[in-house]
């Protein structure tokens, strides 16, 4: 268990039944996590190395702000407590002590930026002088994206290519390889993938099908958490 | 193709030749400047390599042929001022970069610009598949492309100290 401080002014997240009720009618759809893996967000803090004890925190990654955190953390039993010891002087306000709860109404980390790409694909075919996507093509993108935001941790690039159709475009850290879903103007998609040992595309009748049936797989061989 | 006459360009394009794609959009260009500015690679997207519908190839221009970029630029921007448009820099690539995609470099010298020269994508217009194929080395292109920036437009991108790369205590 974690060694901790307790500041008498600490707060905690923990939240009635009722209340968590309530929160859940106003959750977007899938936001189903996994419990045994959770997604915590804070903003302002700092966390000393030995601040997760046994947990396994498996991310910790700082965002665009200095000290916001993104912290995943693996195999935690439903309801127990997880302390994360913190600085006081630095976040006098902010929780040191939280329940974690079965699935928190959290959007992955990047998903928000993706969706922000997504409504502004129309913009952005008509700075390139393309066809904008589809209506079809903007719902199945939006549906994959929720879907892989849950199991992807690096950010894809959206943009409009040629056809009406839309690119969910993952790289390699070095940049120079990657994985690239197509989401056809008609709702089909194809995925491009390195590989020298076959055509490189693959394509289904169901764009929203694309991460299931190969993505995940290729995204995988190609080093893209 | 409108080649003009009287040019003297060298046959066939050497292999370590860089050859470089007219950038315009505000945001790819930004995008791409930004990443450049955290120390990055500039992910460059596939869709600057796809050829317009019904067509072949894309147009480059052979950087190591002219004197300095000032004078590839000079043009660029004579030829995108045309259209209305404001010339931000190339992405540019090796001759060899562009055989590993699958396509090859053809120097088309133009009378407004004798540097011109198109990457040929090798792919029927009556082929199976052919938008995926033609995807395909689009992909592989953007991959292997590296972003020049040009112009007066990238003092207008700021990065916060907080967005350089650390890690946590």
């Amino acid at each position: 268990m974690l060694s901790s401080v307790f500041p008498s002014h600490a707060l905690t997240s923990r939240k009635s039944e009722a209340h968590r009720k309530s929160e859940a009618h106003h959750r977007p759809p899938r936001q189903e996590l996994d419990p045994q893996r959770v997604f915590l967000s804070y903003s302002n803090v700092r966390f000393p190395s030995d601040s997760f004890g046994d947990f396994d925190v498996s991310r910790v990654k700082r965002r665009k702000h200095e000290r916001d955190y993104n912290i995943t953390v693996n195999r935690l039993p439903t309801g127990r407590t997880a302390i994360i010891q913190s600085h006081e002087h630095i976040v006098p306000t902010m929780p040191v002590a939280m329940t974690i709860p079965e699935a928190l109404p959290t959007l992955g980390t990047w998903l928000q930026e993706a969706l922000r790409q997504l409504k502004g694909s129309h913009e952005c075919a008509t700075e390139e002088e393309l066809s904008p996507p589809s209506a079809l093509a903007i719902e199945k993108a939006d549906k994959l994206l929720r879907e892989m935001s849950e199991c992807v941790e690096s950010a894809p690039d959206i943009y409009p290519m040629r056809e009406a159709s839309l690119a969910i475009d993952f790289r390699t850290p070095d940049g120079r390889s990657g994985v690239l879903f197509v989401i056809e103007r008609d709702g089909s998609g194809t995925l491009f993938y390195p590989t020298r040992d076959s055509d490189g595309w693959s394509s289904v009748a169901d764009a929203a099908d694309l991460f299931e049936k190969r993505g995940a797989d290729e995204l995988k061989r190609a080093g893209i958490r | 193709m409108d080649v003009a006459a009287g040019q003297d360009q060298p046959e066939p394009i050497a292999d370590g030749e860089r050859l470089g794609r007219h950038e315009w959009s505000e945001t790819s260009a930004k995008k791409a400047y930004r990443q450049l500015k955290l120390g990055k690679k500039a992910n460059i997207r596939a869709n600057k390599f796809e050829p317009r519908t019904g067509h072949n190839d894309v147009s480059v221009d052979r950087m190591d042929l002219a004197a300095d970029e000032d004078e590839l630029a000079k043009l660029a921007e004579e030829n995108t001022t045309r259209e209305g448009k404001l010339f931000r820099g190339w992405y540019t690539l090796t001759a060899h970069d562009v055989a590993e995609a699958g396509c090859r470099a053809r120097p088309t010298p133009l009378s407004e610009n004798p540097y011109h020269a198109d990457i040929v994508f090798p792919v029927a217009l009556n082929a199976d598949n052919r938008q995926n194929e033609i995807r395909k080395r689009a992909i592989e292109l953007a991959y292997r492309a590296l972003y020049v920036p040009w112009g007066d437009w990238q003092d207008e991108v700021t990065i916060d100290k907080s967005e350089l790369p650390s890690t946590v205590a």
